[in-house]
């Protein structure tokens, strides 16, 4: 499961990366509509964040957030 | 913390490659071609009133609609006289035929104005403006033609404006709108020659000239297939904006988005009368040319007396040969564009009798 995480988080970065120089591209000339030639790279980025998400946020989140926190507050 | 880093890098050249990837494979691969259809060919199916069915590159048959040849009353060669020459007298700055008339004009001023846009990108560029004017009378609707790169209708198909000017040996050339560019579902629709190879929606305003020689600016949701081909559509242009109003005044807003609001070499084209335009061509990025901003531009157009105006692809697209010689001054070597615009002699026919 780490492994995968850690590869969801790479292709997150990868992705992002890819979307924001398609918004820069279309910035300087929108007719090109490269991010609309993208859609897929947008939708494994959504994919891999909700994945992310649920696998680290919402599964493990006391244990590692939260309650970690609590943790060395009481110490 | 090296691990990190190079993690970074990698992830930035994954992404490099993707979106090099994305680009190649939409924009550059050549792809949905279809073989231009000759003016003669159109001319020829309309004696006979048959549709041209055209092959594509990957092996289908396409139907091409053409338009209504309506032709002005006017008799051109008539109107224009005192602009043809009787044998052909060409010089480094003007041709001229018993067809048709070109007459270059260079101009160079200083604006006094930075272009300041940018973050302040283009000031090293100075305030100067330098460009060339063509101006032109044809005695014949199809002296103006357009021609695609590679002779082929599609996405990915470029050719130097040289050596597409020396295939159709043209007189005079300017590159078009680079149609292909507007990769958006609703791209506007495209008639070359009077063939319409593309027919879409478009957000942007559309520039038609028509069979009789006139012009007509289109805004969004303005264009109907049926009209176009009803009302004698010759050739359209998708970039824009049109520079002059109603009234051939100068516009001072332009329906366009903010980068081809700052100043840049341009192409455009003006309309005074059928029979009767001019190209305009202003160099830019250099220090000799900052290149003009589009209002800059319709003042020009204004100046002139035009109609319309027109403004067409730009940056490094834009070039102007003369007898197959490039006549302006381009920041950089010249570039591969996907359409043009050439007035031509040879090909230049009288389409009486046609209709």
């Amino acid at each position: 499961m780490k492994r995968l995480r850690g590869i969801l988080l790479h292709v997150c970065v990868i992705c992002s990366l890819v979307c924001i120089t398609a918004k820069i591209l279309d910035w300087y000339n929108p007719y090109m509509d490269f991010t609309g030639h993208i859609w897929w790279i947008q939708m494994v980025l959504y994919g891999a964040v909700i994945v992310l998400g649920v696998t680290r946020g919402y599964g493990s989140g006391r244990k590692c957030g939260f309650g970690r926190q609590k943790k060395s507050l009481q110490k | 913390m090296k691990r990190r880093i190079l993690a970074i890098v990698m992830d930035a050249a994954a992404a490099a490659f993707l979106i090099l990837g994305v680009w190649g494979a939409n924009y550059l691969i050549p792809q949905k071609g279809v073989q231009a259809v000759a003016i003669e060919d159109t001319l020829a199916k309309l004696a006979i009133n048959q549709d041209i069915v055209l092959e594509n590159t990957d092996g289908q048959q396409d139907s091409l609609q053409r338009t209504k040849v309506i032709l002005d009353t006017e008799d051109w060669h008539k109107k224009f006289a005192d602009q043809f020459t009787d044998t052909v007298v060409k010089t480094d700055t003007s041709y001229s035929s018993p067809n048709v008339s070109v007459q270059l004009s260079y101009q160079q001023y200083d604006t006094g104005k930075l272009d300041k846009s940018n973050n302040g990108k283009h000031e090293k560029y100075g305030t100067k403006i330098s460009y060339v004017l063509a101006d032109i009378y044809v005695g014949d609707i199809t002296c103006l033609q357009t021609a695609f790169a590679k002779d082929t209708y599609g996405v990915g198909y470029s050719e130097k404006l040289t050596d597409m000017s020396a295939r159709i040996k043209s007189v005079l050339a300017v590159n078009g709108d680079s149609y292909s560019n507007n990769r958006h579902k609703e791209n506007g629709t495209i008639i070359r020659n009077g063939v319409i190879y593309r027919n879409k929606q478009t957000n942007a305003e559309t520039c038609v000239l028509n069979w009789d020689g006139t012009m007509d600016i289109y805004q969004p949701g303005q264009l109907d297939q049926q009209q176009l081909i009803d009302r004698g559509a010759y050739q359209s242009w998708i970039f824009g904006p049109s520079l002059l109003d109603e009234n051939g005044k100068a516009k001072e807003r332009f329906l366009t988005w903010d980068y081809i609001r700052q100043s840049h070499p341009r192409t455009a084209i003006g309309y005074y009368e059928p029979g009767h335009y001019c190209l305009l061509l202003v160099d830019g990025r250099q220090k000799s040319s900052r290149g003009m901003f589009p209002g800059e531009m319709a003042k020009v157009f204004e100046d002139l007396g035009c109609k319309a105006a027109y403004n067409l692809d730009g940056g490094h697209c834009s070039f102007m040969t003369l007898q197959d010689s490039i006549v302006n001054h381009p920041y950089k070597p010249a570039h591969e564009v996907q359409d043009g615009i050439f007035i031509l002699e040879e090909q230049c026919r009288t389409a009486e009798g046609l209709t």
